[in-house]
């Protein structure tokens, strides 16, 4: 085999432009599958970083069959009472302000049970994890903190262990320092750097005790060979003995997943599909490598029938040939890999940070394996095709001086059976990455119900222990109102709980007046309490009766607006104006449907339609807010001052989140961005392969058909004839290639129909554009071949046989 | 009886008809002949020198290779019979170009599963013997056409093989090295090989002790 390696090297050094030309195919093929399987495994294959992480699972309240948030009540019964958990947890992420050392600084925190993190597994770098008592009603107030927070606040101070420190406002006594490399849960956006106790937060310790206050996300680690539909079942009847204890928990049920799954559940079909993108990709730079092979097995059929008549069996010459693609698939390999390093750092960066645990991609061994395993059968692959088809060649034919090689014929077949299979494939990528790229048009097309320009919006929170009541919350807010709409270049000012598309959002339940509560039935509605001027400065149409004025206050008439689904759904056949809804918040009493306005994209551009409604802030005070601003230049250019206001508002609170409505758009579609260009991308590669397999299959036959050219010509064929055989030739190999391809991608892309938004699986005209470009492809490269074909001269072609 | 041959013929399809190359073939070749087949251009010598050295199956009839039925072989068998027996010499030399004067000597003994340490001698044996020991580590395109015929030679009876078949093994050769090479061969059969050439040459024929005539595919003087 060494002799084989040694003998493949010098003749692929003999022939270096024809190698490298192979290899450099085989090593971009081999570098995207390096990459994308890098974040495939990464994301979707890697376990977590955790303890028994194949155990961990998500636990998740529903309501009427729909996942949700758990309340703190409910998790703490099934924790009391579950028998099948090692360990149950609860989590949810929260924002507080670190104070007294420096400037005020925000953190992104996550509130958690006191076993989330022992559960885990993770050890602490100093101090400890959190006990059961520390989440005591009345225990004093324990944080974690990250390690980057000990090294930038507190100069890794060791003392820090013991030392109390001021989170929005309230003394924390640090216990812990979490490792550099510890994340949980997965959000690149928004990394967490402090841990507390549910009930250390005011915020969440607020929620604590009621349930119907769903803001929990759970997490449990089932006990060894306990099966995960035994866990479900022991939560299930749990969960139907507090339905018959709380009428909050009527239609509550709980549902069991593996942790990972639920993590990446949004994003697998995405990457099973960039994944089968490039190795389509691979497949293609493989027949055009066995295309290239052959081509070149033509010339050296003579070379090899010496071997056979120097006793080589067929064996041999398949072990020698396929040594060959071996050793420039592994050298393609090596590239590939090397191109995969620089590849995948560019690809997260552009890769949406929504994609759990994707940051911290890295080509590691497993990756690398990946590469060594493909590179071979890349070779093996690439080469078994020429290899088998030479030979079987007669040695004959080939050893008698003068003549032609015997299976000229044979192997052209195969070289036309390789480009049909190139266009198909290509075919089918191209018409995935046309229906994404169609997709994503339509996606940057929906109408988010509000203007997006020159919009920014800067969150706030609002820590308990400055801000104790509704009176503190609500000087807070006018006066944030009021200077915000006096900065410059401010030409409107806005406040409300939450923003369409900002990945918050807040469900509120209400009830009708006149119309009896049904527990069977779900009437909830996307919530924001805002200040008066909102529809006007989010450019929200108003449709019926009137927008809030300064005089819908605290103390005055209780007031709501609805948007024209929630009137249609629960008023579809009277007028909603004037209508009584009693809310599940801030324990008013019912309150006036005073106007219907337009409705917006809350969660996602792709949302359907949904209820929503608005309270004034001032009568309904939340204890986080985001102050919106509508700018007469960039809004990039207000962001500084709006941190300078803020910071004179509160020194002691910093501002959270600071981003453009146009960011929050490009933010929701990031990922079927991320996709489309992928694909698309992939897809351009694919089909220029495929366009240069077809040329050199054309360029060789125009090679192998001189002396045939030569003699039309001489019996007086014109240049045109010539050109129509050759370009015909490539027509018929091109035309099969593309029915093959629209058969194979009318079955792929149903494979698709999770991604798409706004077109079908079959739409025809991303079907027709893509046949008609690769018609075009096909034309462009059968062009040059068949003008070469036109300039053959008769003497010489005839002279030279 | 080394080699017998009955009523071989080659044929292609041609139309509705078929194109005879060779048509009722009869011969019969002792063991340490030095035998010179010759005839006009198509007439079916090289077709026969290729059936004899098993490079071509598709003929019919009857051939006897050491009393081993070859028309009955498989292609295994055939091959393997081939490589203990039989050395062929190629007009054209047909060394391979990517390997030294010694790679293209080793060739035959790898084929031949021959371990690496007898390889390693008897290509020094085979250097000495032919004298080109100073030639052995260039390449094809560095030596003249003697010289690389005079490898393609060595090359073919490197495995001590009984038969050599040689197709018109001066073809490309100038009367001087042409000489040396028939030379060689003569020296070759002297020392008990059988030789089978392929000629248009009288002189290099005359260094044979007979001659089979073909024309048009049949032997019209043997």
């Amino acid at each position: 085999m060494l002799a084989d390696l040694r003998q493949a090297f010098r003749t692929l050094t003999s022939s270096k432009g024809f190698s490298l030309l192979i290899v450099v195919v085989l090593a971009v093929g081999i570098s995207a599958n390096t990459a994308m399987f890098s974040i495939v495994n990464g994301v979707l294959l890697k376990p977590l970083p955790f303890f028994s992480a194949d155990r961990l699972v998500s636990v998740e309240t529903t309501t009427r069959g729909e996942p949700e948030n758990t309340s703190y009540p409910d998790f703490v019964d099934w924790r009391a009472q579950t028998s099948s958990f090692d360990a149950l947890a609860v989590y949810a992420s929260t924002g507080a302000t670190l104070t007294g050392v420096g400037e005020a600084t925000g953190l992104e925190a996550l509130v958690v049970s006191p076993e989330l993190l022992s559960m885990l597994g993770v050890r602490p770098l100093r101090g400890r994890v959190f006990t059961a008592d520390d989440d005591k009603p009345g225990a004093p107030r324990t944080a974690i903190i990250a390690e980057s927070v000990w090294e930038a606040h507190f100069s890794r101070d060791e003392t820090i262990i013991g030392r109390t420190i001021t989170l929005s406002g309230d003394a924390f006594t640090v216990v812990g320092i979490m490792p550099a490399g510890f994340e949980f849960p997965f959000d690149a956006e928004d990394t967490t750097l402090v841990w507390m106790p549910v009930r250390a937060s005011r915020f969440s310790a607020s929620w604590a005790e009621q349930r119907n206050a769903s803001f929990l996300h759970g997490i449990g680690r089932l006990k060894t060979g306990v099966p995960l539909a035994t866990a479900q079942a022991d939560l299930s009847t749990i969960a139907a003995q507090l339905a018959t204890q709380y009428q909050r928990n009527q239609n509550r049920g709980v549902v069991v997943r593996p942790y990972r799954d639920v993590l990446v559940k949004d994003y697998r079909l995405g990457l099973i599909v960039l994944l089968s993108a490039v190795a389509a990709v691979l497949l293609i730079a493989c027949a055009n490598v066995a295309n290239l092979l052959l081509a070149r097995g033509s010339a050296r059929r003579r070379e090899l029938a010496v071997r056979t008549a120097l006793g080589a069996s067929r064996g041999r010459i398949l072990r020698q040939l396929i040594a060959e693609s071996v050793l420039l698939a592994a050298i393609g390999g090596l590239g590939g890999a090397l191109l995969a390093l620089w590849g995948i750092e560019a690809l997260v960066r552009m890769s949406p940070l929504q994609i759990p645990r994707l940051h911290s991609v890295q080509v590691d061994r497993i990756a690398l394996l990946f590469t060594a395993v493909i590179s071979m059968a890349t070779g093996v692959v690439s080469g078994l095709v020429p290899a088998f088809q030479l030979s079987r060649a007669n040695p004959t034919e080939s050893l008698k001086d003068g003549e032609r090689g015997g299976s000229a014929a044979a192997g052209a077949r195969t070289r036309q059976a390789l480009v049909v299979a190139e266009m198909a494939i290509s075919l089918v990528l191209l018409v995935a990455g046309g229906l994404l790229a169609r997709s994503l048009i339509a996606l940057q097309r929906v109408n988010p119900g509000f203007v997006t320009e020159r919009a920014l919006a800067m969150q706030i929170g609002l820590p308990g222990a400055r801000y104790p009541d509704q009176d503190s919350m609500r000087r807070f807010y006018q006066r944030l109102h009021d200077e915000a709409r006096a900065l410059p270049g401010v030409s409107g000012a806005a406040i409300s709980t939450t923003m369409p598309l900002s990945g918050s959002d807040i469900g509120v339940g209400f009830t009708i007046e006149g119309r009896p509560a049904d527990p069977g039935t779900r009437t909830s509605a996307v919530y924001f309490g805002i200040s008066p001027e909102y529809f006007s400065t989010m450019g929200i149409p108003l449709l019926r009766g009137r927008a809030f004025t300064e005089r819908d206050a605290a103390g005055a008439p209780d007031v709501l607006i609805i948007n024209d689904t929630f009137a249609a759904k629960y008023f579809p056949n009277e007028d909603a104006i004037g209508k009584r809804v009693t809310i599940g918040y801030n324990k008013t009493g019912p309150r006036e449907v005073i106007g219907i306005v337009g409705g917006v994209k809350n969660g996602a551009l792709t949302d359907t339609a949904t209820s929503q409604m608005y309270t004034p802030f001032d009568q309904t005070p939340w204890p986080f807010l985001t102050a919106l601003v509508r700018t007469t230049a960039a809004p990039e250019t207000v962001a500084a001052s709006m941190r300078a206001m803020m910071a004179r508002l509160d020194p002691l609170e910093s501002a959270g989140e600071l981003k453009t409505l146009d960011q929050y758009v490009a933010r929701s579609i990031a990922t079927p961005r991320f996709t489309a260009f992928l694909v698309g991308g992939f897809a351009v590669f694919a089909v220029l392969l495929a366009g240069f397999g077809l040329f050199s299959v054309m360029a060789y036959a125009v090679t192998q058909r001189r002396r045939e050219f030569g003699i039309r010509m001489a019996l007086g064929a014109q240049p045109r004839d010539v050109r129509g055989m050759v370009v015909g030739q490539a027509v018929r190999t091109g035309a099969i290639g593309i029915v093959v391809g629209l058969t194979a991608a009318f079955a792929a892309t149903r494979v698709l129909s999770g991604l798409l938004f706004g077109v079908g699986a079959t739409d025809p005209t991303t079907f027709a554009g893509v046949c008609a470009t690769l018609v075009g492809v096909l034309l462009a490269a059968a062009y040059l071949p068949a003008r070469r074909a036109t300039r053959v001269d008769p003497m010489s072609a005839l002279r030279t046989e | 009886m080394l080699i017998t041959l009955r009523t071989v013929e080659k044929s292609y399809p041609h139309g509705v008809g078929r194109t005879y190359v060779l048509r009722r073939l009869n011969a019969d070749i002792k063991d340490g002949e030095f035998v010179s087949i010759m005839g006009p251009s198509g007439a079916g010598k090289s077709t026969l020198l290729h059936i004899l050295g098993m490079h071509d199956s598709a003929w019919s009839g009857e051939y006897y290779f050491m009393d081993q039925p070859v028309h009955r072989l498989n292609p295994k068998q055939r091959s393997e019979l081939h490589k203990k027996h039989i050395g062929f010499v190629f007009q054209s030399y047909h060394l391979l170009d990517n390997l030294t004067v010694y790679e293209n000597l080793e060739i035959p003994l790898s084929y031949r599963n021959v371990s690496r340490k007898d390889r390693q001698s008897m290509v020094a044996d085979i250097l000495d013997r032919f004298q080109i020991v100073g030639k052995k580590d260039l390449y094809p395109n560095q030596l003249s056409g003697g010289q690389q015929q005079l490898v393609g030679v060595a090359r073919a009876v490197i495995a001590n093989p009984q038969v050599i078949l040689a197709d018109e093994p001066t073809g490309n050769l100038h009367s001087a090295q042409g000489k040396e090479i028939m030379e060689l061969f003569r020296s070759l059969n002297e020392a008990g090989a059988t030789i089978v050439q392929v000629t248009h040459s009288e002189v290099n024929a005359s260094y044979g002790t007979r001659i089979i005539q073909l024309r048009d595919g049949w032997v019209v003087d043997d």
